[in-house]
């Protein structure tokens, strides 16, 4: 999928990161085909996708640590390779954070921090001013491995930073950090990363800190570009059935396309398609699209409830073996086996049809 | 575990990882028998402190006589000759395994698979052998000369002997204990560190001096420190190539019966082998280094060569040439030469005279791997004790224990069997020159090698396994032979196959200590080459080298078919 037009925010239209048709095939394989986006100054791009979907690969063309195969990137208004040239990775003024951070061992905090740097005393003041930055002040004579995981990930942070880059790349940052931790920092290094006005690329395989994270949001499978859009737009309107399905808790009902509107289980549909009247397609249902009304004549059966804490999630079986979830308040206390009447809750819903959006 | 972890890892890498092992902390011990395993612990490290606390008492007992010594122009020389080597040979070990490594790991040098094998190969030959090999071909009238003498009308070769023959020799057999080492960390080396330089703005070449050599500087002085001792205690390639160093003039005043001249020499060597072992100790404590990589590692693709392959096939070719094909080829001319020449004098049939000869072997070969096995079980045995108490309980007595047995690291073989022979001749008249004396010899000659080895193994097993083991009811010593023994069973058997191959190799503890009458390999190949019968040399030889490397071979192909 093309690149699509990017919003602009308060006029301040200026594009920090542009890549064109990038591809890069390993031996026989594709891994990157035909990805384009622009990433304008001081947003953040959020690429996600399962793993293997090409992903981290971009992120490399991106900083030069692998050869295009075709496309082009340009970073600062500076083409930096394309089919003639390249530039290697140190004079792009890219920073990058790495999975596992790369911290170096054998250096000191404060010495990894100002690895870019010289030895002068404004350096030195320099090299103090990231660390407070990243909420390390006065850690500089540790090391590496007296540091948790998510103090190493700030260091990390802090000496891609200190380059000033142009864009800076970060590849699944937050994976090896667990769980109640990911939260926090995730808000802290998107605030951070606002505050310092920095361009930004992540890479993630989490559909939630893509969300979260995102001015921008590009979904990958495949090795291809599915849908960038507003982290709004990906999730209320998918483009394609996986970016639906992968942005999490979707399951998807068979339709069938009317004059007017569209034939569900669940009932009418309003919808005015170019379709043919006639053709299959399928509806993307969220838990929360989907209500249901405990009913003696209904045709659907709740076979399960789970708890969630803030609400229930039900199941239900439909006539024919289609099953929904829906999700109600926690006051809202059901039990399994009864029968019920389900019905749409929106009616802005997304359908597919061969996997598209119609 | 790998052998060149084995090598490398010994008891320095060990100690650090030790370090971070108390960090975690370390709850529960599993052992009740720890009385049991202290009084083992204590006896073996009294086996130990008899060689260097013997030698004291000797050589204040002499007084005087050790003061001339320890004054005389002999010792200076020995010392001089001994730091000569020792410094020599670690310098250019270092600067033939560092590019070798690198182009074997991180190149893309045609055919490194197959180099990276060949290059740890020399580690096989013993220093006498590669000696007498060299001396047999290049001596200003050996093979090489009766070549180009024909050719070229030379009629001497410049002299091998001396300093630059023993460097040379040297440095060829023991550059493995730093190529080794030095590749494990190239290999296992995060290739996002290298990445992350990068995009700090720095070049390819920048990269490798600000975070690849520092990153080298552990693996490469836990290396030199295996070469550095290596030579402090090689005994047969000085002897052979004249060289006098200590290890040779200790010898030299014991055969001619001044042993309290040759206690003081042997207790400056012990010096300064202490001191060696401890700047590398102080080296290493600052604690630097703790880990490597964390995450997923991923492979680095290899850095393109370009025309500098052939410089650089050049170099790695001409080093395995050197340290590898010239022995082997060496070692083929003199066997083949062994047989024909059986048969020209003594005019017998081929068959066998060769067969008479090579049936010789058997007695020799027999005694080579018997004692060899007796040294690998007993210490591998006399290990454990100490091992376990320095892994699963740390403590001041175990530590104690640990830094005591480490003494013997110091301990170059001809000490040890010197300071034996004194107790045997003086205290123990009944064990002299038996084979439970020179077991124990044995036993306190490899003692570091093996607890180096085990503790790696040991620490691997998590001390949670135990106690699962122990909330299931069973009792302690029940869940060591049913949950740790199996654990450390590979490590174990690679530890007794590594003392195993050293122990077929060990000379000057043999050659004092062995009973008389009792002959193995290494004594029969050593009096074959100080005879110069070159080619009579050659059969036991190859045999000492088959015998030894097959239960490497074994271990390498099981660590190869796990990975």
């Amino acid at each position: 999928m093309a690149a699509q037009s990017i919003e602009i925010e308060s006029g301040y239209n200026r594009i920090a990161l542009r890549c064109r048709s990038l591809t890069k095939a390993f031996g026989q394989r594709t891994v990157v085909h035909d990805v384009s986006f622009n990433v304008a100054a001081g947003d953040i791009l959020v690429l996600v996708g399962p793993s293997g979907c090409g992903k981290t690969t971009t992120l490399r063309l991106v900083a030069g640590f692998e050869h295009l195969d075709g496309g082009s990137v340009e970073i600062a208004g500076q083409i930096v390779a394309d089919d003639e040239r390249y530039l290697p990775p140190e004079k792009r003024r890219v920073g990058m954070v790495f999975q596992d951070y790369a911290i170096f061992p054998h250096l000191s905090v404060g010495q990894n921090v100002g690895f870019a740097l010289g030895k002068s005393r404004a350096d030195r003041e320099r090299v103090e001013e990231l660390l407070s930055l990243v909420g390390l002040p006065g850690q500089a004579a540790k090391m590496p491995h007296e540091l948790s995981g998510g103090e190493q990930q700030r260091v990390s942070l802090a000496r891609a930073l200190s380059i000033e880059p142009a864009v800076l790349l970060l590849d699944e940052p937050f994976s090896n950090l667990d769980a109640t931790l990911r939260t926090g920092v995730r808000a802290e290094v998107r605030a951070l990363l606002k505050r310092v006005g920095t361009t930004a690329v992540f890479v993630t395989h989490d559909q939630e800190e893509a969300l979260l994270l995102g001015d921008q949001v590009g979904v990958m499978c495949n090795g291809r570009l599915e849908q960038i859009g507003s982290p709004e737009t990906i999730f209320h309107r998918p483009q394609t059935r996986f970016v639906a399905e992968f942005l999490g808790q979707t399951g998807f009902i068979p339709g069938e396309v009317m004059s007017d509107s569209i034939q569900t289980p669940l009932g009418h549909l309003p919808r005015l398609t170019s379709l043919p009247v006639g053709t299959p397609v399928e509806i993307a249902l969220r838990p929360d699209d989907v209500t249901f009304e405990p009913d003696e004549e209904g045709a659907a059966h709740i076979i399960s409830r789970q708890f969630t804490g803030m609400t229930y999630i039900y199941r239900l079986e439909l006539p024919g073996g289609i099953i929904v979830q829906s999700q109600q308040p926690h006051e809202v206390r059901v039990a399994v086996g009864m029968t019920a009447q389900v019905r749409f809750r929106s009616v802005e819903l997304p359908v597919f049809h061969d996997g598209l959006a119609v | 575990m790998s052998i060149s972890e084995l090598v490398s890892g010994g008891i320095w890498n060990a100690q650090r990882a030790q370090r971070r092992y108390i960090s975690i902390g370390q709850r529960r011990w599993p052992f009740p028998s720890s009385i049991f395993l202290l009084i083992a612990s204590l006896i073996v490290v009294s086996l130990v402190l008899l060689v260097p606390g013997y030698l004291l008492v000797r050589a204040i007992g002499a007084g005087s006589e050790t003061v001339q010594t320890l004054a005389s122009s002999r010792t200076w020389a020995a010392l001089g000759n001994t730091v000569l080597l020792t410094g020599a040979v670690v310098l250019s070990t270092a600067i033939i395994s560092l590019p070798m490594a690198w182009l074997i790991t991180s190149s893309d040098l045609p055919g490194r698979r197959v180099w990276g094998v060949l290059a740890a190969l020399p580690l096989v030959i013993p220093s006498y052998v590669a000696a007498y090999l060299y001396i047999s071909l290049l001596s200003p009238r050996g093979v090489i000369q009766g070549w180009l003498e024909p050719l070229l009308g030379i009629e001497r070769l410049p002299s091998i002997y001396g300093f630059p023959g023993a460097w040379f020799v040297l440095t060829l057999i023991s550059y493995p204990f730093v190529y080794l080492p030095v590749r494990a960390v190239l290999q296992r080396m995060d290739p996002s560190l290298l990445e992350a330089a990068r995009s700090l703005g720095y070049s390819p070449r920048q990269a490798f001096w600000r975070v690849t050599v520092p990153l080298l500087r552990p693996a490469l002085t836990a290396g030199s420190l295996l070469v550095a001792l290596y030579c402090l205690r090689d005994f047969g390639a000085v002897s052979l190539l004249r060289f006098g160093t200590f290890t040779r003039v200790i010898y030299n005043r014991y055969q001619v019966y001044r042993l309290n001249e040759a206690a003081a020499m042997a207790l400056v060597l012990v010096a300064l082998a202490g001191i060696i072992l401890y700047l590398d100790h102080r080296s290493q404590s600052k604690g630097r280094y703790a880990r490597l990589s964390a995450g997923s590692a991923r492979a680095a693709s290899p850095v393109r060569l370009g025309v500098w392959k052939w410089p650089a096939l050049f170099f790695v070719g001409l080093v395995v040439f050197l340290a590898l094909v010239v022995p082997a080829g060496g070692l083929s001319y003199w066997f083949w030469r062994g047989l024909n020449q059986d048969w020209a004098v003594r005019d017998l049939g081929p068959t066998q005279s060769n067969v008479a000869s090579l049936a010789a072997l058997a007695r020799p070969a027999w005694n080579s791997f018997v004692v060899s096995l007796g040294a690998a079980v007993l210490t591998i045995s006399l290990a454990l004790p100490i091992t376990i108490l320095v892994v699963r309980k740390p403590g001041r007595v175990s530590h104690t224990l640990e830094r005591l047995s480490y003494v013997s690291s110091a301990l170059p073989g001809i000490v040890i069997a010197l300071a034996y022979v004194f107790i045997g001749v003086n205290f123990a008249r009944p064990l002299y020159q038996t084979l439970p004396m020179l077991l124990i010899a044995y036993m306190v000659l490899f003692l570091p090698q093996a607890i180096g080895a085990e503790r790696s193994s040991l620490m691997q097993v998590p001390a949670k396994l135990e106690e699962a083991g122990r909330s299931l009811g069973k009792r302690s010593s029940h869940v060591f032979r049913r949950v740790t023994l199996p654990l450390v069973r590979p490590g174990l058997l690679a530890a007794a196959v590594m003392v195993f191959l050293t122990a077929m190799k060990e000379l000057p503890t043999t050659l004092i200590l062995s009973p008389i009458g009792f002959n193995t390999l290494a004594v029969q190949v050593w009096s074959n080459i100080t005879e110069a019968f070159f080619a009579r040399a050659a059969a036991p030889t190859l045999l000492l080298i088959l015998l030894s490397s097959v239960p490497l071979a074994l271990i390498t192909l099981r660590d190869g078919h796990n990975n």
